[in-house]
């Protein structure tokens, strides 16, 4: 285990022995990738609207926030 | 704090040296244009000239100014104990597509011996990743792992898997991992398949990114090795010798926004996994899907997220292999350019370092400044068709003529501005070589220099080539066509001419066409246009002699000289396992001959 990371099962086989199983026993088996999910958020790389288009939006003021009632 | 500031006043301070001394060289090639073509009255085409050889020159002096800022400094190791205990688990990913899995599993048994040769107790994993295609390759890959894990004893500490659908290529296959099993791993160090990494490299890595918990990614300067062609050495050669000034340079000037090459680098897992979900771009390939060169992006949202990207130049023990001959060099390149070109649709993300965009602008010039020397080239040929003729009788019935004065001397000292750029930052790297006595590692001064002179000659012989092929991956990218994703030929890389012709004739017809065009409308720049022009009509040979294998003493590397441990390693891992694969073929074919003869018996 490190100090780091938290203890995963799938590690801990250390002790096991590979020579009597096939390759797909063993893939399958104890040396197929650890269970241990961490999230990966897909990041914002573009922009939603392109170059021009955002250069045409700046261009033209927004359209005023339409007063609320009463007022 | 105090000692941060001045270091950040330094960093732009030479950043702004950097970018000056790049303008004024741009801006001095465009003025003397200028005046070489004021000397028959300057035209629209002559300014449209002048533009592109400021483009060009300003390109070519900034490549030459981070070499020259790199010659005066020494790569120095940051604060860390070398020697200090290692808490953190590591993975050592190697993704896989389609490769000889005798030869890449045999580089992770390599690197397994030499991370045990240290004696390190560090909890370091293997994990190959692989998305192979071809269902023979792939089973070949299940034999040999399970040969791998035998060998090395590698139960719980090797694994593999193979991807049903291979999405997002590379960037997809390593993200794959972290969602499954990132939370297992504190580091990762990302390979390619043909990396190999010292056992000494690996823990000092991870001695540096646990020393710095600001640190998000680390990435080596990986050398070229076991290069047997001609252009295969002298690419090796370039990056032995050369790289590391020019890597230096850069190191010297990105700060904390440093590079990721894609392999021989380590992440900090949970950074990485915070920061690098790449979503796929709008719209089709080649612009819009998944974000082929993956790396340079992952190194600015890493950034972007507060995480500090940097290149260590001082640690060696890095190697990688390249391409052996032209041929699979430009299908590489084509690969990168798309991968570049479409980093246009992501240099305007929100919140990116102003730096890491700077990075994706070079990126895309890499690839576009071909174009800006072509457009000079097509330009000057036309200028003397839309020239107006000469008036040698200005003044009404003033029977003298009267010769414009020559500016000959101007386009000469412009050429050999162009070539100093060119030139002078290699002989420099040359000179300091052999008086530091780095050039001794390199068979001698003597040697040294012989090589340098020898790439150089080289690499203007093939520049004209390799200008078309990233000339035409550029056009095919701009009109819309995917590269796809070739698997990368490895190995031998001689190259038939029948081969050589076939990639290259369009190169010969072009440069043909160039020459006559030259010849009958701008004969005065005929000769100024060989060396660009021979060598397109000469392709075919020029692919075939450069692919074909160096015997020569010249363009050798420290790592021909002696062998780095962990290659040599690596060649007995193979070689045992080669015979063994061999034998085993034997017994089979022997087996099945047996039994034929004890059925006819």
């Amino acid at each position: 285990m490190s100090a780091h990371t938290p203890h995963i099962t799938a590690l801990a086989s250390e002790h096991v022995s590979g020579e009597a199983l096939t390759a797909d026993a063993l893939i399958a088996g104890p040396c197929a990738l650890p269970t241990a999910p961490l999230a990966m958020p897909p990041q914002t790389i573009e922009h939603e609207l392109g170059f021009f288009r955002r250069l045409l939006a700046s261009l033209h003021p927004q359209a005023a926030p339409s007063p609320g009632p009463g007022l | 704090m105090a000692s941060r500031l001045i270091s950040r006043v330094g960093l732009y301070a030479l950043r702004a040296l950097a970018l000056t001394l790049s303008l004024v060289a741009g801006g001095g090639a465009f003025v003397l244009f200028l005046q070489f073509g004021a000397a028959d009255g300057i035209d629209t085409l002559d300014i449209a000239r002048a533009l592109l050889i400021l483009i060009s020159t300003l390109w070519l002096a900034w490549g030459a100014v981070q070499a020259l800022i790199g010659l005066t400094s020494a790569a120095r190791p940051p604060a860390y104990d070398p020697h200090g205990p290692i808490r953190g688990r590591t993975v050592v990913l190697v993704p896989v597509y389609n490769e000889d899995p005798l030869v890449t599993f045999a580089r992770i048994a390599a690197m397994d011996a030499s991370l045990a040769a240290t004696g390190d107790p560090a909890e370091v994993h293997f994990a190959i990743l692989s998305d192979t295609r071809n269902d023979l390759i792939a089973a070949r890959e299940k034999q040999v792992f399970a040969q791998l894990v035998a060998e090395r004893n590698g139960v719980g500490r090797f694994f593999y898997r193979r991807r049903e659908q291979n999405t997002g290529k590379k960037a997809g296959n390593i993200e794959d991992f972290i969602t499954r099993s990132g939370a297992a791993y504190d580091y990762a160090v990302i390979l390619d398949a043909d990396s190999l990494m010292e056992g000494h490299t690996i823990l000092q890595m991870i001695r540096r990114i646990e020393a710095e918990p600001r640190l998000g990614l680390l990435q080596t300067l990986p050398k070229v090795i076991r290069a047997r062609s001609r252009f295969g050495r002298a690419m090796q050669f370039s990056a032995s010798f050369f790289s590391p000034i020019f890597a230096r340079g850069l190191a010297m000037m990105q700060g904390d926004t440093g590079p990721f090459w894609g392999h021989n680098a380590i992440v900090r897992v949970r950074a990485f996994a915070e920061s690098c979900g790449l979503p796929a771009l709008k719209g089709k390939p080649p612009f819009g899907g998944h974000v082929l060169s993956h790396d340079y992006v992952e190194a600015a949202l890493l950034a972007r997220a507060g995480w500090i990207v940097r290149l260590d130049d001082d640690l060696g023990g890095s190697y990688e292999e390249g391409p052996e001959n032209i041929v699979d060099h430009a299908k590489r390149d084509r690969r990168w350019c798309q991968g570049n070109l479409q980093h246009g649709r992501i240099i305007g993300a929100p919140g990116l370092k102003p730096w890491s965009r700077f990075v994706f602008a070079q990126g895309i010039m890499a690839y576009i400044a071909p174009l800006f020397w072509l457009g000079f080239i097509l330009a000057s040929i036309a200028a003397p068709l839309l020239a107006p003729k000469p008036d040698y009788f200005p003044i009404p019935d003033w029977p003298i003529p009267y010769f414009p004065p020559s500016a000959a001397s101007k386009a000469i000292g412009l050429a050999i501005g162009i070539f100093g750029l060119l030139l002078l930052p290699k002989i420099l790297i040359a000179a300091r070589a052999a008086l530091s006595g780095e050039a001794r590692r390199f068979g001698g001064a003597g040697i040294a220099f012989a090589s340098t002179f020898a790439e150089l000659l080289l690499s203007s012989l093939t520049a004209p080539v390799l200008l078309m092929y990233s000339t035409r991956s550029v056009l095919q990218v701009l009109l819309g066509r995917d590269g796809g994703w070739p698997t990368n030929n490895r190995g031998d890389g001689t190259l038939s001419l029948k081969d050589s012709f076939a990639a290259s004739h369009w190169i010969v017809t072009i440069g043909l066409i160039g020459l006559m065009a030259t010849w009958t409308f701008a004969p005065g720049l005929f000769l100024w246009l060989l060396p660009v022009g021979v060598p397109m009509v000469l392709a075919p040979l020029i692919l075939v002699w450069s692919s074909r294998p160096s015997r020569s003493r010249l363009m050798g590397v420290p790592a021909e000289y002696a062998k780095p441990a962990v290659v040599a390693l690596h060649d007995a891992v193979l070689d045992r396992w080669a015979l063994d694969a061999e034998r085993a073929e034997a017994d089979a074919s022997g087996q099945i001959s047996q039994g034929s003869v004890a059925q006819n018996g």
